[in-house]
């Protein structure tokens, strides 16, 4: 399995600066969008019932 | 009719699945971890964006489109371009095949099990055929377009004339938590999933009977959960599970392996039920489930004791048992969810 430490030799501080942002802004970003997306869904179903 | 569209689709589940891991692990080096890490991006977290966009434009034919871009994937020269390409196309199609099998199921959770269980013989055998001396990109070409013929003859989308049979698979709790606890145990168990002990995996014959078993396993944890209801099933296949996977022997963990893919329909038809309009959000809300499990793994290096991930498997029960319905569903046929197939 991929780890961290594995991605560290490719380019050492570029691909472990570019996980840590994938991690803490491109995740989050994609949950908060599901959870938008969820909302929503939920708001029109209430709507409409 | 019905099930001649759930078999086509099936059959280019197995194929767009084989001719990603065909993608991914031909060629003169095998993809590296962040081409990986890219591609399951690509590929699982992203379908939920996906499937909206399905939901609202019903008429959009996502898993011709989905095969469509495999088959572009396929013949792009540059690595990295192919594999996103591949990755979006792997997206597309699941989110296609996802929404015929939730809306032509009749209420029944079996064609969507079905459905997404031949996914995983398609990953396995990707692999293993890229990396055998046999391997050529004339197969997956083959598969593909055999794929796309069968989906533009049978699998195209059609003009809705009557509304789907609800599901009737979450239970009586908010919407809310029900949609937070399904997704929470399914990405408990893809953490878990991947923390397992895996030693015994070792050769073709294995590996291909470890996708044969998970196949099985997504496959009658559907029809079972129609005939016996959602926890009768999951609840004691994700224990037995927890036991069986932790023994590091191939047969304990094959049948471990069929019982913990079980539960997979069970989630999926959990959020679908209290989404009914929402099939695409649904289906991709879980597979972004699952990618989020995987993500923890990033940073295992020493590999999570046994008892750590039977406990997971275990919670992942108690979640299931919170969102999913007790006793076998009844079809609901009043109102807006007649139907008179």
């Amino acid at each position: 399995m991929l780890t961290l430490l594995d991605l560290a030799p490719i380019v050492p501080i570029l691909a472990v600066g570019i996980l840590l942002l994938f991690l803490f802004v491109v995740v989050p970003g994609i949950v908060f969008l599901a959870v938008f997306l969820i909302r929503r869904a939920v708001k029109k179903k209430n709507k409409g019932e | 009719m019905r099930r001649l569209t759930l078999a086509v689709n099936c059959f280019s589940h197995f194929a767009v699945d084989f001719c990603c891991f065909y993608i991914l692990f031909a060629a003169d080096k095998p993809a590296d971890g962040v081409e990986f890490l890219v591609y399951n991006t690509l590929a699982f977290a992203l379908q939920f964006i996906v499937g909206a966009f399905c939901d609202a434009h019903r008429r959009f034919p996502a898993s011709i489109v989905g095969v469509f871009l495999v088959a572009v994937a396929l013949v792009l020269p540059h690595r990295t371009f192919s594999i996103c390409t591949a990755a979006l196309g792997n997206a597309v199609f699941h989110i296609g095949g996802g929404i015929d099998s939730l809306t032509d199921a009749l209420g029944k959770m079996a064609p969507v099990g079905i459905f997404v269980s031949t996914g995983a013989l398609g990953v396995s055998l990707g692999t293993l055929f890229a990396g055998s001396v046999y391997s050529t990109w004339l197969v997956p070409a083959v598969l593909l377009i055999i794929s796309g013929v069968l989906l533009a003859v049978f699998a195209m989308p059609h003009k809705e004339t009557e509304p789907p049979v609800a599901f009737d698979f979450a239970s009586p709790l908010p919407m809310g938590a029900v949609i937070v606890a399904a997704l929470a145990s399914i990405c408990i168990r893809s953490f878990a999933g991947f923390a397992a002990p895996a030693e015994w995996k070792t050769g073709a014959m294995l590996i291909f009977l470890a996708s044969l078993a998970a196949c099985l396993g997504k496959a009658l944890g559907g029809v079972l959960a129609d005939r016996f209801g959602p926890r009768a099933v999951g609840i004691p296949a994700l224990i037995m599970s927890s036991v069986l996977l932790c023994i590091d022997t191939p047969v304990t963990a094959l049948a471990g392996l069929l019982f913990f893919n079980m539960t997979m329909a069970i989630n999926l038809s959990a959020i679908y039920s209290v989404l009914p309009e929402n099939p695409g959000l649904s289906f991709g809300l879980t597979t972004l489930a699952l990618y989020i499990g995987t993500l923890p793994m990033l940073f295992a290096k020493n590999g999570i004791p046994v008892l750590v991930v039977a406990a997971l498997i275990v919670l992942s029960a108690a979640l299931t048992y919170i969102s999913s319905k007790k006793g076998a569903p009844r079809l609901k046929t009043g109102g807006n969810n007649a139907h008179s197939a």
